[in-house]
């Protein structure tokens, strides 16, 4: 009868147990996807120049043009 | 000048076979055999191969090499090479050290298992490369049906627990051996040297034996309880669905072993192996990844299939209390079987018919066999569906739930004694 007593027991608390953790993984799931903290650390593709500024970037808007429009140009 | 006195000194493994009762020489005899049988069924894929094979070898050779050897006078003068596993288990804290000291020095095995079979380490690191080997977004996928599943799969362990005491057993022994039901190999380790280190070798060798057999018997006992037209029911992702990065596995892992920590610190040393293989997998870094889920994975499993087969000598597998330890291990891992079906079919009603039952079998944690199982079972009745991930969501809860189980018996029984 003790031990029938300690089995219930033991599953009584263990499925308290499994349940809390069933809630934390879905909580800090949530929690994680709606925080997402590594949006800002997406890792840059180094093979595309990058630019800081907007002058910068008009800047080179304009060179990356340039060098298409001169890739087009059929050499005499 | 040869006398048949020096012939027997030179064939000891022979001669020793008639020096001991005929009983203890047919018990050396048939588990040769045994051992050449699990080899076999290992390499035919019957049995868990990686477990089996060095098992199965190491069985029947520490019982073909028995000679008239025993330094430490425990097994009435014969003994092998290999490990003594009694050594340093007396009441004699002085005698236990000498013991050890000596029998260090001769065993080759006695190191691997003095300082990595005997104090759980093994386990650990077994745990280690299985985490490494695991993706947590199944779970997060699904918590509450993996965790459900895997709670109902903890049936053999409940029902078993009482049970053993009515094989005379204390309480202690009994909950050491029920822990056989959650099918999980390093808390069956953890648990019975926590609460019964004197029955720690039987019941690691029942409990891995029959670890290897679920291989081979569960997929009977699904085809037995599930119909053909529910095995078929192909498993698709669940609407709107949340996609993980490995920086949000990291952190879900991370907190959930704190949490899991706080919660059972008795079990901390195992759920922080297991949580440590996951972070490593998320973290990126190659390196670790690679020799975790690699060399150190297949290490430790190598070593613990073959001190397993090295401590089915003969004097250990006739002990009195290991054919009810078969009996009740084997009792455990069917009442388990059923009780994760029934998770199966109970989320399978739940869920308005979406989750195939099968999933159920993987809520035994026995990481990732049972999830390859029960893939293998749905395969062949429709090579189409595919339930793989929602199996191994279930098999990590299945880790989950044991080790929680086992922490709150290791609590319970402590504080009881």
């Amino acid at each position: 009868m003790q031990t029938v007593l300690l089995s219930l027991t033991t599953y009584g608390l263990t499925i308290v147990f499994a349940l809390v953790i069933a809630a934390v993984i879905q909580g800090m799931g949530i929690l994680v996807h709606t925080l997402a903290p590594d949006r800002k650390d997406a890792p840059a593709d180094l093979s595309v120049p990058s630019a800081d500024t907007e002058r910068e970037q008009q800047a080179l808007a304009v060179a990356i043009a340039v060098a298409h429009h001169a890739k087009r140009q059929p050499r005499s | 000048m040869i006398t048949w006195q020096s012939i027997q000194d030179i064939f000891q493994g022979v001669t020793s076979l008639f020096a001991v009762p005929p009983s203890l020489a047919i018990a050396r005899l048939g588990l040769i055999a045994l051992g050449f049988l699990l080899m076999y069924l290992g390499r035919k894929g019957v049995l868990e191969a990686l477990i089996m094979i060095p098992m199965g070898l190491g069985m029947a050779t520490v019982n073909a090499a028995v000679m008239f050897f025993d330094p430490l006078k425990l097994h009435g003068g014969g003994g092998t090479l290999f490990v003594e596993a009694q050594a340093g288990a007396t009441t004699d804290g002085v005698r236990n050290a000498a013991d050890l000291m000596t029998i260090l020095q001769i065993d080759w095995l006695q190191p691997i298992y003095t300082f990595t079979f005997s104090n759980g380490l093994i386990a650990c690191l077994v745990f280690f490369g299985i985490g490494s080997l695991l993706d947590i977004g199944f779970i997060l996928a699904r918590p509450y049906t993996s965790m459900i599943i895997a709670l109902c799969a903890e049936l053999g362990t409940i029902v078993v627990l009482p049970l053993a005491t009515c094989f005379g057993f204390t309480p202690q022994e009994a909950a050491a051996i029920s822990v056989i039901g959650g099918a999980d190999g390093p808390m069956v380790l953890f648990t019975s040297l926590t609460l019964a280190k004197h029955l720690f070798v039987p019941i690691a060798v029942v409990a891995y034996l029959y670890l290897g057999l679920t291989y081979g018997g569960y997929p009977y006992l699904v085809r037995a309880l599930v119909p053909k037209r529910l095995r078929e029911i192909p498993m698709y992702p669940q609407k709107n669905q949340r996609e993980y990065s490995s920086f949000q596995k990291m952190i879900v892992a991370a907190v959930g072993c704190v949490v899991l920590s706080f919660l059972l610190p008795i079990a901390a040393p195992l759920i922080f192996s297991l949580f440590l293989g996951i972070v490593i997998r998320e973290s990126g870094i190659k390196a670790f990844q690679d020799l975790v889920s690699g060399p150190m994975l297949y290490t430790a499993t190598l070593f613990l299939g073959l001190m397993l087969g090295i401590l089915c000598d003969a004097n250990t597998i006739m002990d009195p209390k290991v054919l009810p330890l078969l009996l009740l291990g084997c009792l455990a891992l069917l009442i388990s079987g059923i009780g994760g079906i029934l998770g199966g079919y109970l989320m399978y009603f739940v869920s308005g018919g979406k989750v195939n039952p099968v999933v159920g079998i993987a809520g035994v944690s026995c990481v990732p066999t049972t999830a390859k199982v029960a893939q293998k079972i749905v395969s062949k009745d429709n090579p189409s569906a595919v339930i793989m991930p929602a199996a191994l969501g279930a098999n990590i809860s299945g880790v989950i739930t044991s080790a929680i189980i086992a922490g709150v018996l290791c609590s319970l029984l402590k504080i009881a004694s």
